[in-house]
């Protein structure tokens, strides 16, 4: 199979992402004490893996510089974005709406995500689901959740 | 990390316990009562032997959630900020419910203003214990030990009564004990019995087991007297360390201004399930004794002179706040 | 005989009726909260616990137990067909498992998974009758020096065990074990990387970012390749429940293999399980002829650490029934089970009590034999999930992970979590990196801190501890050459691709 090498490929995020991640680490971490290697303050830990990954990152970045890594296959923001609404949805209303009228509102909403939207399935879905929700959380496990609105 | 957290789920085949009466107005709904340490703890372990009971007697469910982290400081915070409509309660011990006062810089909350004291399970030792192979045989031995080379001393956590207690000792008896601290008793008692740590204080009641398999060797508890389960184990007064008495107690408490009718009713509650023979026998096997003289009155004043007690101990033993 | 003595002694009290009853109720009970995310044994078991109270305490430890190892059945499922890893133990499953799925080997992966828990469970129930105090023995020697030599042991493995880039694994680990720091230092008390969250202080949990890195990346990939192709399903193909000829052939071997790394390693407190089941990947992948299949759909990939994880469930047992140690948050609720009836958890059980613990031990290998029969015809059910349109599929999905993760903290917050370790996931496989190493730092990140940490202060700052102890450095060595095997080949592999290139 032939895959088509690049220079801002897939190395190149894994390599900015650990660098990043790392320095984060020891910026946010920059208040924990070191100690000494006897006695190891809180941030010894922290410092030594933080730097790691730079160091990692560096030499994931080095090499697909050189060499050329994989392309990063293109996202779908109406995936990305449909995830991040549903579990939005599903965070916003479990405290206040009750799993039933949750569990609805997500389920509808995620639908949204897929192309070939049929509205009838949607309903049936997120209806379904729902009760569905209610009987093997609330009624078989016995989870105290709140069911409907106060 | 952490795996699991919170018991919020309550009985899974709860045909078997079946509550519910008419009620006024209090309990209008099943009461939540935070453990601030990890499942299976003492604590956890004293709510559980009680729930069946309080449940019937109450007339709602008990649903114990686990908050733990800071020494059980987190979950009681949750707990001092909740509604005192009486169904949130709190299992509380010395280290929430009185260092923590002392040892945080900024304390999440106040001990004494901030809850109502509500029942008071018992209290338990420090155990004060070496490897059964240890040529470590008493206290006197410990302490010769330590004055010729620091002794290590394992307890399950920073903070925590046995560790306050380790720091109490080493200044009255004039030694250097390094503390290794642990994340659970099991893990402790472990180091010693492989010989990695020389002796272990920690809360008398996860060591029971060792003690009777022969494991670990008890040279002391910081009880006031014996205890029952253990006479052969002296106390550390009778050792000559009179200020070295420390009880690990373990407490129901709720948010502050709770109704004094709930607060009659919770009492009596877990004053009755107690008295079950078989929750009583429970009790002794997690090494918890009754405290006397401590009634729904004063519970507030015990925790006033414990937190004074505390205070003492860092201040004279150097111990820094956090 | 003893042993046959005892172990007849065992079953008579583990095949009364009502004992036989309990260790039903708990292996479902067990297997449905396997397969749901969220909800976990140490949970279960808590809530479970006040019940126990009324039954004889023999009765009682045979249901939570079953519920323990029930659990760790349940788990592979979700795990195999909607890379959702159940319970904590599964993850490793995920790789191989959806991959066989993919490729319409659902069915075998779930029969060999249940075919490789049955023997593991039954081949370590007679390790903890036969020799657990054996190994008690052996066990009780270990310090804070020894388990850190062999978590820098199972790193290595879990490095290994990528099907990518070397160096991207060792990326992952590493920020698995930051991951693993955040929350309150056990030393000091000082908060990290904790930003005020009351969420954080005690840590990430577990269960909400493989949730995340696993179930919610897995949909969101999905979605994606569906939006852009338009392809009508995830899997195309079901296939059929029983393996091939071939399929056997290369599973039995691993699942013996798996048996003896699961029965040794699950005796180690914390850890032990999940080590167990990573080395086993790795040296099934490590003895394969073509270590290409794996990530693939490799089934030895499959048979080998479900049948480790299982028999280290059993094998966990050892520390509690023989020290009266708990060896994990599981193991600490048995032991309340057992302090609640009066009876605390020694090494005076076994003697004091012999029908108590021959009783759960027979009672185990009873619930391993209930949950083949109960999960080899629930192959050919559950394979029907993946008939389910996707756009059916997904939102159910989304949704249990949704409920089963707020049932664990009753908290909105832990949904966003949860969405920020999916959308971590995703860019993972953007950027070519594998969460699985990453799970396994994670889960040993602040352990093996905090075992190093103890072992300097202890030694006074002399880090040659570690290869003056003999079996730490066994465990050092054996680090040292796995970690020569992948990164030599590697480096051939690049020079060709130099050449080449």
């Amino acid at each position: 199979m032939q895959v088509s090498r690049t220079r801002a490929g897939q190395g190149l995020g894994a390599g900015l992402m650990f660098i990043c991640l790392g320095g984060l680490g020891l910026w946010f971490g920059r208040g924990l004490a070191v100690g000494s290697a006897q006695e190891m303050g809180p941030g010894y830990a922290p410092a030594l893996v933080c730097w790691g990954m730079v160091l990692v990152g560096t030499l994931v970045l080095a090499r697909s510089l050189l060499r050329g890594t994989v392309a990063i296959e293109a996202a779908s923001p109406r995936a990305v974005f449909g995830i991040v609404a549903a579990l939005g949805v599903f965070a916003a209303t479990i405290g206040n709406l009750g799993l039933v009228l949750s569990s609805l509102v997500t389920v509808a909403v995620a639908c949204l995500i897929e192309p070939k939207l049929r509205w009838k399935e949607v309903a049936l879905l997120s209806a379904g689901l729902s009760i569905a929700a209610v009987v093997l959380f609330v009624f078989v496990l016995r989870i105290p959740f709140r069911t409907w609105p106060v | 990390m952490r795996f699991a957290s919170k018991s919020l789920m309550v009985a899974l085949s709860c045909t078997l316990a079946a509550p519910v009466f008419a009620q006024a107005k209090w309990p209008e709904r099943p009461i939540r009562v935070i453990n601030p340490f990890t499942p299976g703890g003492t604590s956890d372990l004293l709510m559980r032997l009680s729930t069946e009971r309080v449940e019937k007697a109450l007339g709602t469910q008990l649903i114990i959630e686990s908050r733990p982290g800071a020494g059980g400081s987190i979950g009681s915070a949750v707990v001092a900020q909740a509604p005192a409509d009486g169904h949130t309660l709190l299992v509380t011990t010395t280290g929430p419910a009185a260092i923590a006062q002392v040892l945080f810089e900024k304390p999440p909350y106040d001990v004494v203003k901030d809850f109502t004291y509500l029942y008071m399970f018992g209290g338990a030792p420090i155990l004060v214990a070496v490897s059964a192979k240890s040529p470590i045989k008493t206290v006197q031995d410990f302490v010769a030990a330590a004055k010729k080379a620091p002794q290590t001393f394992a307890n399950s956590g920073t903070g925590s009564v046995g560790h306050l207690t380790g720091a109490l000792f080493a200044g009255e008896a004039g030694v250097r004990l390094t503390h290794v601290p642990f994340k659970g008793a099991p893990e402790a008692q472990a180091s010693i019995v492989s010989g990695e740590v020389a002796s272990l204080w920690n809360t008398l009641g996860a060591h029971v087991g060792g003690l009777k398999g022969g494991e670990i060797r008890g040279i002391a508890v910081t009880s006031q007297d014996r205890s029952p389960q253990f006479p052969e184990i002296p106390t550390m007064r009778e050792l000559g360390f009179p200020d070295v008495v420390v009880t690990n107690w373990f407490l129901m408490a709720g948010p502050a201004n709770l109704p004094q009718d709930i607060v009659v009713r919770i009492n009596d509650a877990f004053t009755a399930a107690g008295k079950d023979p078989k929750a009583a026998a429970g009790i002794a096997a997690l090494g918890v004794q009754p405290i006397p003289g401590l009634n729904l009155k004063n519970y507030t004043d015990f925790i006033r002179k414990e937190v004074a007690v505390w205070g003492k101990v860092m201040k004279e033993h150097g111990i820094k706040r956090q | 005989m003893d042993l046959i003595d005892n172990l007849w002694l065992g079953f008579t009290v583990a095949v009364s009726w009502t004992n036989l009853l309990f260790c039903l109720i708990g292996v479902l009970v067990g297997t449905l909260i396997g397969v749901l995310p969220g909800l976990g044994p140490v949970t279960t078991i808590a809530m479970l616990l006040p019940i126990t109270y009324y039954l004889e305490p023999v009765t009682a430890l045979i249901m939570l137990a079953g519920i323990f190892y029930g659990s760790q059945y349940g788990g592979s499922t979700t795990s195999i067909l909607l890379n959702m890893p159940g319970e904590a133990s599964s993850v490793v499953t995920c790789l191989d498992g959806h991959q066989m799925a993919k490729n319409g080997r659902a069915g075998a992966a779930l029969a060999v998974s249940a075919i490789g828990s049955f023997v593991g469970g039954t081949v370590a129930t007679l390790v903890v009758a036969g020799a657990a105090i054996y190994i008690a023995d052996f066990v009780k020697t270990f310090t804070s020096v020894e388990y850190f030599s062999l978590m820098v042991f199972g790193l290595v493995a879990a490095v290994v065990l990528a099907s990518g880039s070397v160096l991207n694994a060792i990326g992952m680990v590493l920020l698995g074990l930051f991951l693993g720091m955040v929350g309150t230092d056990l030393s000091t008390g000082a908060p990290r990387y904790v930003f005020g969250v009351p969420m954080l202080a005690d840590g990430i949990d577990f269960v909400i970012l493989a949730t995340g890195m696993f179930g919610i990346a897995e949909v969101l990939a999905n979605l994606e390749r569906r939006i852009r192709s338009g392809q009508p399903s995830a899997i195309t193909n079901i296939g059929r429940a029983g393996l091939t000829r071939s399929e056997w052939k290369q599973s039995a071997p691993a699942i013996w293999r798996g048996t003896l790394i699961g029965s040794a390693l699950g005796v180690l407190p914390g850890s032990g399980g999940m080590l167990s089941s990573f080395a086993s990947y790795t040296l099934e992948k490590k003895l394969a002829k073509d270590p290409s299949r794996f990530g693939k759909g490799a089934i030895e990939g499959v048979a080998g650490p479900e049948s480790a994880n299982n028999a280290g469930s059993q094998t966990s047992f050892i520390p509690l029934l023989t020290m009266g140690l708990p060896s994990n948050a599981t193991m600490a609720m048995m032991a309340g089970a057992m302090m609640i009836h009066g009876i605390v958890p020694s090494s005076k059980v076994v003697t004091d009590q012999p029908e108590l613990f021959w009783g759960l031990i027979a009672s185990m290998w009873i619930g391993n034999v209930l949950l083949l029969i109960m999960n080899l015809p629930l192959v050919g059910i559950w394979i029907r999930i993946l008939e389910v349109p996707y756009r059916f599929l997904y939102p159910t999905v989304l949704l249990l992970c949704c409920i089963g993760v707020y049932s664990l903290t009753n908290s909105p917050q832990s949904i966003l979590f949860m969405l920020g370790f999916g959308l971590m996931g995703w860019m993972f496989m953007k950027f070519g990196c594998e969460p699985a190493p990453l799970v396994l730092g994670f889960v040993l990140g602040s352990r093996m801190e905090e075992n190093l940490r103890r072992a300097m202060l202890v030694s006074g700052g002399d880090g040659w501890v570690f290869v003056q102890r003999p079996i730490s450095l066994v465990f050092l060595v054996c680090a040292g050459l796995l970690l020569l095997l992948v990164v030599l080949p590697s480096f051939s592999r690049s020079r060709e691709a130099l050449k080449e290139g």
